[in-house]
């Protein structure tokens, strides 16, 4: 089955159901779950999902269950080494407490995007976004 | 066990379901699930809808979303088990009506033709360029549902 490695579909998914993944939405969110199906537009099924919020050396999880996750909004699947998992050199903090610094950061990320969109549309000639409203 | 479901299988198992949907703007509706398609088009009834920052609320009796506005759905995460249980059942129903004729992909769900060309490519067959023979095959149908 080796040799059949280049023959066989590129953009599949397959290897990765029933693994522990982390999905960045298109938002700016990364969720971790596992995998249980996808289709032609990466459409997934997560399960056991939890959202992660990072600010510095410091993170936060909240619990969310069971997401459909339409595939035009995901920007990238990770697979989490479960073994290495536990190595974080961050802390775990309660949700609510980290939230208001998340809220923060991505404020502030939003305001220095959208100011060098502007220097590059004025100066350099860039086209501006068309409001996609991309957040990672 | 390969689990080859598809997401919108899932989503229409969920009928009658309640879910959260939000959309790529941020709004939250929070209902049952009336009908869906293809598209992730869907309708619900007895809607919550919240607005981006969460400090407007709206109760709606019926709304349709286009599916294209669509960014995720959160459902019942008993919704998972509970399409299992009926995929296996409408399974045993079928396989003891048919008994050991090995038929073509149409009964055995809509799974099959997305999955038939994966199986395909590791099978050893492959290296000739045609379909595998009907015994590996029969074999590949067995593997896909356990």
């Amino acid at each position: 089955m080796d040799s059949l490695i280049p023959f066989t579909t590129s953009g599949s998914l397959v290897d990765c159901v029933d693994r522990k993944m982390m999905v960045v939405l298109r938002d700016g969110r990364k969720l971790i779950g596992v995998l249980r199906s996808y289709d032609q537009f990466a459409n997934l099924v997560l399960e056991d999902t939890v959202e992660r919020i990072y600010h510095t050396d410091v993170y936060a999880e909240r619990w969310q269950g069971l997401y459909l996750i339409r595939g035009e909004n995901v920007v990238l699947l990770g697979e989490i080494d479960l073994d290495q998992e536990d190595d974080i050199p961050l802390r775990q903090v309660e949700w609510n407490v980290l939230e208001p610094y998340h809220k923060q950061d991505i404020a502030t990320k939003k305001k220095k995007d959208e100011y060098k969109a502007g220097v590059l549309y004025e100066q350099k000639g860039f086209c501006k976004e068309g409001g996609e409203g991309d957040g990672y | 066990m390969i689990e080859l479901r598809l997401p919108l299988s899932l989503l229409n198992a969920a009928q009658n379901k309640p879910m959260l949907v939000e959309l790529k703007n941020g709004e939250t509706f929070n209902g049952h699930l009336v009908n869906c398609d293809n598209f992730m088009n869907i309708t619900l009834r007895e809607v919550y809808q919240t607005n981006p920052d969460g400090d407007r609320f709206w109760k709606v009796k019926e709304c349709y979303i286009r599916g294209s506005t669509i960014k995720y759905l959160r459902v019942p995460d008993t919704l998972l088990d509970a399409v299992k249980e009926e995929q296996n059942k409408a399974r045993e129903a079928g396989r003891s009506a048919r008994g050991s004729h090995v038929s073509g992909s149409g009964g055995r769900g809509m799974c099959c033709h997305y999955a038939l060309p994966c199986m395909f490519a590791y099978s050893d067959e492959h290296e000739q360029g045609v379909l595998p023979s009907k015994e590996v095959r029969s074999n590949i149908e067995i593997l896909i549902y356990f």
